[in-house]
């Protein structure tokens, strides 16, 4: 089989004193790269005498790992670290037949798009570690590829909800023939049919930095009810954000540690000094986007407010541009929210939801996060999210079954957020414009409560006349 | 805005005269008591028409700058408008740097607010005088010293959107105000250009003399920093009381109820003076946004209750004739022209402005920001007379009155280059009517004037479209049709008679102050000012020439003569010439 080598649109710049291998003298400077962590290399040999293990004991024939990293600025693809997809628990029973051990794409995808939810900003599944012999891999290589591109469109989903196109395109695949520890890579592009090429795997020291801040708003939208579109909770939520999104990513400010920078510009600007470990970020909206002066009647039919205030704690690779790194803290706060609401839609089949009848007012509270670091990169921070019955120990255990984080209870963090009070969720039920402010007129009290009488009166009359015409319509 | 129906919340008082020597003050401020004279006289020029007013208190309030002590405006009012609502529009309306800083009393009688460290203490017969020294001797802690105009203008626009639940707009206005106002910390002020940011800081974080470089020399109606204003979605959590924030939380509310989505867009503006810290220019900037949602809303508020429903508003910022700082208002969009005139009569009062002539329509507003609302074409020139240097006056100099525009052959892609002279000056002279608040009205093309002259049936219908030149009197036939306009005119029989008429032309400039057309040997010009020596008859005329073919360089028309001072020489004996003098109407407002 010819390997068809494929040159990438970027240049490599990477730092050669940070290499551990010697270069391959073959590589052009066009190329891109797969970059692993080098402490993945313990990972490789534990993971392939695993498999070999599983296949001898219970003939599962294939073993695999999403790779989590990011998409660096000048085309290499970074991981950091890679995260077992499970078997189905009918794979281990004894008598279990040969296709319940193979990994179908939508039980990958399925377990992906849980990851991303976990994942902060900058953090993607950038691909898929599959460890088995030559013919199994070749067997399945096609399915593999239409699971990157169930999670590259997951991702896009969940990420950008579908405003932004700034979600890389091409994903990986880490070959490992075992008992080999040789990795073979490739790059497939998701939206050209899966087309692959080869790509070198190196392992090298890689670092990330983490980009904090935080965002609050209120969101206030009427979405349309329309009978072409499917009217539920996500749906809804996703039509009342949009104009929100779609400011945030297209707004062109944004501060890094209060300074207008260039998208162009590297984020750290000497990488061999730089002694930062986090970047202070500001995010803005641009208020003028979208608005027209005007004055325009409405009915509040399917009004959504949406209010939040969120810790936002991205990561990117250090040697990222300022472009990419403003991505990625937009993309942590929208992954964010649209992952909790995700969360809450699921958790809404099962229990039913109070309504209060008499204002056509629902309430809902999302669930808060629960946070841990990945030991090896302490700039990424995993989130996990609980409902208001859940504890630590769920997180925990989360971490663990999702992640293979053997992380203990103190090193889980969840006072991010609380619940609301009863009190706190009477108050938002509460329309906000009755809540008491200083009155500037002293006389409009007067006017508003005339007015107020004057339409109940027209009412009660209203009310009379009907029923007056009700009667003698039906003597 | 409709006489406010609100009630002074102090009624009127009686201050006996003082008996004793006034207390030494600690120190001294300065005001211009020349512009205090002129607002009273403003303000008294309105009672003629109304009775009701002539003897009615006049009393007043005091804004300056504390940290510099200077009164820049004192704005006298009725007693019936002497009300804390009032008081706050007018500070809504000003400046970002000034605020209310005293009262007064005339003849004993004061209304009293709060908010004022001192009183100033009038008397009728000083105002009506205008004297000065009587001034001076009642209040000992002023000095009389004219302000000087300074600082640059910073200027954003900021969209904000309010929802009104019907039944319930006022109500729904103030709170949504309210709340704008509490969120003004999260509006940040950006420039890429020069990498500026201006934004919610510590005081120890502070940038000493940030807008030095601009602000030096800068006057704040021309000297314009853009900024791009960004909504933060980052706040400052390090004040939080608790640790802990509250989950996200979404609201569904189904109750089929009306409301009116009402999509403001304010222009903010606030001063830089040279020597400020970015801390200065945030708290100013926060102030400058809260004044312009305050001022929405009292608009707002106001339409509503007048029955005029949901108002919409535009920005627009005014320096009126005699002020030193900028006048900021929310306009409304949609009021008929007499319920606009009578808001503008409104406001005349309130900002004691003229009676007689405008000051606050739109299209006297500056176009401080790129995006400002223009009503004439922003790439001509205005007032290129301004431009020209090394002029030696040969006797006393009586010009133009405000600003206009040079319209000229080949402008607006029209080649009327041999018969569009007389058109061109007609259209310069229009420009004039807009640009001093006369007319919104855009200047009329050819085609336009030409069909509004057979609309009078001074013309065939094959006119319109027709390369036909015009005179003196087709000009006035229009300027009257379209514009309700009188016109003098001023007939000669030869350019030497045009000499002689010069004092008519002085006198016009000094009353009227239009630009003026003059036809005659087969061309059309714009005279835009006189320079006549009474003793020795020397005369020179201020020349604007429509036939240049051009491109709009301010330094070709004034170096070549399309824009000039013009000899006595320059209108032919061998034919004669016709003047128009438009006339402005004398009650517009």
């Amino acid at each position: 089989m010819t390997r068809n080598r494929r040159k990438s649109k970027t240049t490599a710049t990477s730092h050669p004193e940070l290499h551990l291998e010697k270069v391959d003298p073959m590589k052009t400077v066009t190329e891109s790269m797969i970059l692993f962590d080098v402490q993945l290399q313990e990972w490789v040999t534990k993971s392939a005498k695993n498999h070999e293990f599983v296949l001898s004991d219970k003939g599962i024939p294939a073993s695999a790992y999403f790779l989590l990293g990011s998409f660096c600025s000048d085309g290499d693809i970074h991981v950091a670290y890679a995260s077992k997809c499970p078997v189905h628990s009918s794979a281990l029973e004894e008598n279990a037949t040969e296709s319940s051990k193979m990994l179908e794409d939508e039980w990958m995808s399925d377990h992906a798009e849980r990851l991303l939810r976990m994942l902060p900003g900058g953090i993607h599944v950038v691909g898929i570690a599959w460890f088995s012999d030559k013919k199994t891999f070749s067997d399945r290589k096609s399915h593999i590829h239409k699971t990157l591109g169930r999670i590259q469109k997951m991702n896009n989903q969940i990420t950008t909800a579908n405003v932004d196109d700034s979600i890389s395109d091409n994903m990986i695949t880490v070959f490992f023939e075992t008992p080999s520890t040789t990795p073979i890579g490739a790059i497939i592009d998701v939206t050209n049919r899966g087309n692959d090429s080869a790509q070198k795997v190196q392992f090298q020291k890689l670092e990330w930095i983490s980009l904090v801040t935080n965002a609050s708003a209120r969101i206030v939208h009427n979405v349309p009810v329309d009978t072409g579109r499917p009217t539920d909770f996500y749906s809804d939520l996703v039509v009342a954000t949009k104009n929100f999104v779609n400011n945030l990513f297209q707004c062109e400010f944004t501060l890094l540690d209060g300074e207008i920078r260039d998208d162009k510009e590297p984020l750290i600007k000497d990488i061999k000094k730089n002694k930062k470990t986090t970047i202070e970020a500001q995010l803005f909206l641009n208020p003028l986007y979208n608005r027209e002066l005007g004055a325009i009647d409405d009915i509040a039919s399917n009004m959504h407010e949406v209010l939040f205030d969120i810790e936002v704690r991205a990561a990117v690779p250090i040697r990222s541009t300022v472009k990419d790194a403003i991505r990625a803290i937009k993309h942590h706060l929208v992954r964010n929210l649209f992952a909790r609401v995700e969360l809450h839609y699921e958790s809404m089949e099962v229990v039913e939801e109070e309504r209060s009848p008499k204002t056509g007012i629902t309430v809902h509270q999302l669930p808060r996060p629960a946070t841990t670091v990945l030991y090896t990169h302490p700039a990424i921070l995993i989130n996990d999210f609980l409902f208001e019955a859940d504890n630590v120990e769920d997180a925990q255990k989360n971490f663990d079954d999702m992640m293979d984080l053997q992380t203990s209870i103190e090193h889980v963090d969840e006072g991010w957020e609380r619940a609301l009070t009863p009190e706190e969720m009477e108050a938002v039920r509460t329309p906000i414009e009755d809540l008491h402010f200083v009155d500037f007129d002293g006389s409009s009290d007067s006017w508003c409560t005339t007015k107020t009488i004057l339409i109940t009166i027209a009412l009660i009359i209203g009310l009379l006349a009907s029923i007056i015409y009700f009667t003698v319509a039906h003597s | 805005m409709t006489n406010s129906q609100t009630v002074s919340l102090i009624g009127p008082t009686q201050m006996a005269p003082q008996s004793t020597p006034p207390p030494p003050v600690n120190e001294l401020w300065f005001i211009d008591a020349q512009a205090m004279f002129q607002n009273y006289a403003n303000l008294r020029s309105f009672s003629k028409s109304n009775a009701n007013e002539i003897n009615t208190t006049i009393g007043g309030f005091v804004f300056g700058r504390k940290a510099r002590k200077q009164v820049i405006h004192v704005l006298f009012a009725y007693a019936e408008d002497l009300t804390e609502s009032n008081r706050q529009f007018l500070e809504s309306s000003l400046s970002a740097d000034i605020e209310l800083v005293g009262n007064l009393n005339i003849d004993g009688q004061s209304q009293i607010l709060p908010g004022g460290q001192f009183t100033l203490q009038l008397t009728s017969r000083m105002l009506e005088n205008r004297s000065i020294s009587e001034f001076l001797d009642m209040n000992v802690m002023f000095n009389n010293e004219h302000v000087l105009m300074e600082g640059a203008s910073c200027v954003s626009r900021v969209g904000y959107e309010w929802s009104l639940r019907a039944g319930r707009e006022q109500e729904d206005v103030k709170s949504a105000a309210e709340r704008l106002s509490m969120a003004s910390f999260r509006f940040t002020y950006l420039n890429a250009e020069h990498g500026l940011v201006i934004r919610e800081q510590k005081p120890e974080a502070a940038q000493q003399k940030y807008l030095d470089k601009f602000s030096k020399g800068a006057v704040p109606y021309k000297d314009v920093i853009e900024f791009t204003a960004m909504q933060s979605l980052t706040r400052d959590t390090s004040n939080d009381t608790e640790d802990q924030k509250l989950v996200p939380t979404v609201k569904v509310t189904k109750d089929n109820k009306h409301f009116t989505r009402l999509v403001t867009i304010g222009e903010v503006v606030f001063p830089a003076f040279f020597g400020d810290s970015s801390l200065d220019l945030y708290k100013r900037s926060r102030e400058a946004f809260n004044r312009r949602a305050n001022n929405t809303m009292m608009v707002t508020v106001n339409g509503i209750r007048a029955g005029r429903g949901v108002t919409t508003t535009t920005s627009a910022t005014y320096l009126p004739p005699g002020w030193v700082s900028l006048l900021h208002l929310q306009l409304p969009t949609k009021w008929t022209d007499n319920e606009q005139r009578n808001y503008r009569i409104r406001l005349h009062k309130l900002f004691n402005l003229p009676s007689s002539k405008p000051v606050l329509r739109l299209s006297q507003a500056l176009a401080l920001h790129s995006e400002s609302a223009r009503l004439t074409n922003k790439k001509l020139i205005r007032e290129p007379h301004l431009s020209i240097t090394n002029y030696q006056p040969v006797g006393e100099i009586t010009t133009v009155n405000g600003p206009y525009n040079y319209h000229h052959y080949m402008q607006d892609g029209i080649d009327d280059s041999g018969w569009g002279c007389a058109y061109r000056s007609f259209q310069t002279i229009w420009s004039w009517f807009i640009l001093n608040g006369y007319t919104d009205k855009p200047v009329p093309s050819h085609r336009e004037i030409q069909q509004a002259l057979v609309d009078i049936q001074d013309k065939q219908a094959k006119f319109v479209g027709s390369r036909q030149w015009i005179g003196s009197t087709e000009i006035s036939f229009v300027l009257n049709e379209l514009l309700k306009l009188e016109c003098r005119f001023i007939a000669t029989n030869s350019g030497a008679e045009v000499v002689e008429r010069v004092r008519e032309l002085a006198r016009h400039f000094e009353t009227s102050g239009t630009p003026v057309m003059i036809g005659g040997n087969m061309l059309a010009h714009t005279i835009l000012g006189v320079d006549f020596n009474d003793t020795t008859g020397e005369t020179k005329f201020l020349v604007l020439d429509p036939h240049y073919t051009g491109s709009e360089d301010i330094k070709t028309i004034t170096s070549k003569g399309w824009c000039a001072w013009k000899p006595a020489s320059f209108w032919s004996k061998d034919h004669f010439y016709n003047m128009v003098l438009p006339q402005p109407p004398s009650d517009a407002i």
